[in-house]
């Protein structure tokens, strides 16, 4: 276990919050603790790439940013519509 | 024990190596980005209403990511690992505060049935 894997699992934690509130508030904050879940996961995606040092993974981290945005603006036009 | 070559470029080294200036670089850049990282997602928890958390929501795609990305990239060089992680930080700082503003709107017409500010509402003009 090096540096960026342990890291890594530190940085994991911050996901436990976000899963709560995306669990126990309502629609919109549901959607607030999605878009920080996928930030802090995108991160610990590149991190365990450096960790295992394989940097192909890397491309795992660089497709969940462009997907998590694409993802979180459909979530955000269909929550406008939505009442 | 056989260390693959560009191991030690990439950071893949124990915990237990004498501390280099990157190294020491590489230790407080990652520090900085975990312990903002973990602070804004208790913020997003313990925060009041869905605005307050878009406040550290916001953060937490901007303050955290460049000293974590900045870390790769100490530890890696403008390799492909480092090149992607420049990558991800620029992504992430151009369309975070872009979804952060959407989500505000579609949050706030929601609520009120139209971004525009009420009459009742104390607005700041210029």
């Amino acid at each position: 276990m090096n540096l960026w894997l342990v890291a890594a699992a530190a940085l994991l934690v911050a996901v436990i919050p976000c899963v709560l509130v995306a669990a126990r508030g309502d629609v919109v904050d549901a959607l607030v603790g999605l878009e920080t879940a996928t930030t802090v996961v995108t991160l610990v995606l590149l991190l365990l790439s450096v960790g295992f040092d394989r940097p192909p993974y890397a491309d795992v981290a660089l497709v969940t940013v462009g997907l998590a945005f694409a993802g979180g603006m459909v979530f955000v036009r269909y929550l406008e519509r939505w009442r | 024990m056989m260390v693959r070559a560009g191991a030690i470029a990439a950071g893949a080294v124990p915990i237990a190596v004498p501390l280099t200036g990157r190294r020491t670089a590489e230790v407080i850049l990652l520090s900085a980005g975990v312990a903002a990282e973990l602070l804004f997602a208790l913020g997003v928890l313990l925060a009041r209403d869905a605005f307050d958390r878009l406040h550290f929501s916001a953060a937490a795609g901007v303050v955290g990511p460049i000293p974590i990305c900045a870390a790769v990239v100490v530890g890696a060089g403008l390799s492909a690992t480092g090149v992607k992680a420049l990558l991800i930080a620029g992504v992430l700082l151009v369309m975070n505060p872009i979804l952060t503003h959407a989500t505000a709107r579609a949050a706030r017409t929601r609520r009120f049935g139209e971004v525009r500010a009420r009459r009742s509402e104390q607005v700041e003009r210029s």
